[in-house]
């Protein structure tokens, strides 16, 4: 029989329904394309990601066979990047799941769920999907003003940067016209080209000199505060935008690799029923980690710092080393192969600058990425840092999750 | 961290550290008190070095006690970290006293803090 995928084939969805088997969900695409036409059904993996990737949909509902499967594609789709943008999500499950349901909301895995089979009360999935919508739209439409505002401003300190830099050229243009002009400038007589030469030795050169280097340090400086003035910009959108996607997208993508367990003892329909009596005892998903053999370097002089940041990546299952200084930083790769280093700016002996300098030289530690942790005032040396290759930059002290989405922006994992 | 207000400074932010580690009693507790013994050494070598008036060392130490006092929370003692870095550079003798002095008072704040959430 063919799938019923193709009934919903809207090529921009505002709703998408997540599933593996479509005829069982007959009912449930019903009343949801009742509610909305943008709507489209998928049970294809590739065809799910093209989709989110491209039309970004308000709401995804997600109906695999089991929630364990449901919240394993979720994960594994919020770990490939498609969910970063701000949407809703909704889990459909089977009455016998509906304490596993419950407590992925709870967890929030998911914004909400639905018991679909059996399907007594379709208004209530109409009520959650029109609320989902209202919230998902609002969402998006502070992002898209915020991103359309930031990259406003971006436009005119680019344009600013590239103003300063071509009056600079000008006015150095300017400057040279007026020393050849003066080059060629001779006198009626001898002692008048004297005396010509000697204003200029005297004080004209001087002085074109002096106006030279003003010039150009105050331009050097104005592009400066303009660039930093682009990076806070940059930071901020970023960081609004972070924000604005779901907290369900966060948790999902922390789940990144690990396998969803159901080590759910499956209620009868009289437990169910006591379930929502007595809450506490009740299964829930499991999240079993693989084991992750990833090998992360961390140089930093400070040694709280140092092993906070160990612990943080060790109990993410990575396999850590953590070092003092730069120098022993650059003996340990010189013998072994890391995947990632953290490393502070400033230490004694050898700063983060030049050991990642030194580093670069070393036979197969050319791309190694590198995560700079440093303090949010050192942007200049940050900038400087950077042409060498940094992956990411941590402000001191940071959070976990931001310091794992470091960890996961390199591509570090098991 | 911005510590930069001194106003919206606390002695101890509990934030800090949860968002680090989680809520590990255990290990938060740990890490303050290897804290307040990094502070205890770090301060008296701070002050030796002024007695020596050795601004770069004292800017360096500062500044390495600067980044475990953010990382616990101590945000008021990461302020006058950095005003101790700020007036070292300075080679500004009567600020850098001043603020050394007041940076002994923030972590005596910061141990009766630790204190009395044990």
């Amino acid at each position: 029989m063919a799938r019923k995928e193709v009934e919903h084939v809207e090529r921009h969805p505002k709703v998408v329904l997540l599933c593996d088997d479509v005829e069982e969900l007959g009912g449930v695409t019903e009343v949801i394309s009742s509610q909305i036409t943008a709507f489209r059904t998928l049970s294809n993996y590739d065809s799910m990601q093209e989709v989110l990737l491209e039309a970004a949909p308000l709401v995804i509902i997600i109906a695999m066979s089991s929630v364990s499967r449901s919240v394993e594609l979720y994960s594994k789709l919020a770990k490939q990047g498609v969910l970063d943008y701000p949407h809703e999500n909704i889990l459909l499950c089977e009455n016998k799941e509906s304490g596993v349901g419950f407590r992925c909301c709870m967890k929030s895995i998911f914004r909400d769920y639905f018991i679909y089979k059996p399907m007594y009360e379709n208004y209530r999935l109409r009520m959650i999907l029109h609320n989902a919508l209202i919230r998902s739209k609002e969402a998006s439409e502070v992002t898209n003003i915020s991103e359309e505002h930031f990259g406003r401003i971006d436009d005119e300190l680019k344009q600013l940067i590239d103003d300063a830099a071509e009056y600079h050229k000008t006015a150095e243009q300017t400057l040279k016209d007026a020393r050849d002009n003066l080059d060629q400038t001779e006198g009626i007589n001898e002692v008048q080209t004297a005396l010509i030469q000697e204003l200029k030795k005297q004080h004209i050169t001087p002085l074109l000199d002096k106006l030279e280097t003003q010039l150009s340090d105050s331009v050097a400086e104005l592009t400066s505060r303009l660039k930093n003035k682009q990076i806070s910009v940059a930071e901020l959108s970023a960081l609004l935008t972070e924000r604005s996607i779901p907290n369900t997208s966060h948790h999902a993508s922390q789940l990144k690799e690990a396998r969803v367990v159901t080590a759910v003892k499956q209620p009868s329909y009289e437990e169910s029923y006591e379930d929502q009596l007595e809450p506490s005892p009740a299964p829930e998903p499991e999240v079993e980690s693989r084991p992750k053999t990833s090998k992360i370097m961390v140089v930093e002089d400070n040694e709280i710092y140092r092993e906070m940041i160990s612990k943080i990546l060790r109990d993410e299952g990575h396999n850590v080393e953590s070092v003092s200084s730069g120098l022993t930083a650059i003996k340990m790769l010189r013998k072994q192969k890391y995947d990632l280093i953290f490393m502070d700016l400033f230490m004694p002996e050898l700063d983060g600058y030049n050991t990642t300098k030194n580093i670069r030289n070393i036979p197969n530690c050319k791309s190694i990425p590198i995560i700079a942790l440093t303090s949010n005032k050192n942007k200049d040396l940050i900038r400087k840092w950077a042409s060498l290759g940094l992956a990411a930059y941590i402000a001191k002290p940071s959070t976990k999750q931001s310091i794992l989405k470091a960890v996961e922006k390199c591509n570090v994992h098991s | 961290m911005d510590v930069s207000n001194l106003d919206n400074l606390q002695v101890l932010n509990e934030q800090v550290m949860l968002e680090l580690l989680g809520d590990d009693t255990t290990e938060i507790n740990s890490f303050r008190q290897q804290f307040l013994q990094q502070a205890k050494s770090s301060l008296q070598k701070i002050a030796a070095l002024y007695r020596e008036q050795q601004f770069k060392q004292i800017k360096d130490e500062a500044h390495y006690l600067k980044t475990s006092a953010k990382a616990i929370g101590a945000e008021r003692c990461a302020y006058y970290l950095q005003q101790i870095e700020d007036a070292s550079l300075a080679l500004d003798k009567v600020q850098c006293k001043q603020h050394i002095q007041t940076l002994s008072e923030e972590i005596k704040g910061v141990f009766r803090a630790c204190s009395s959430q044990t």
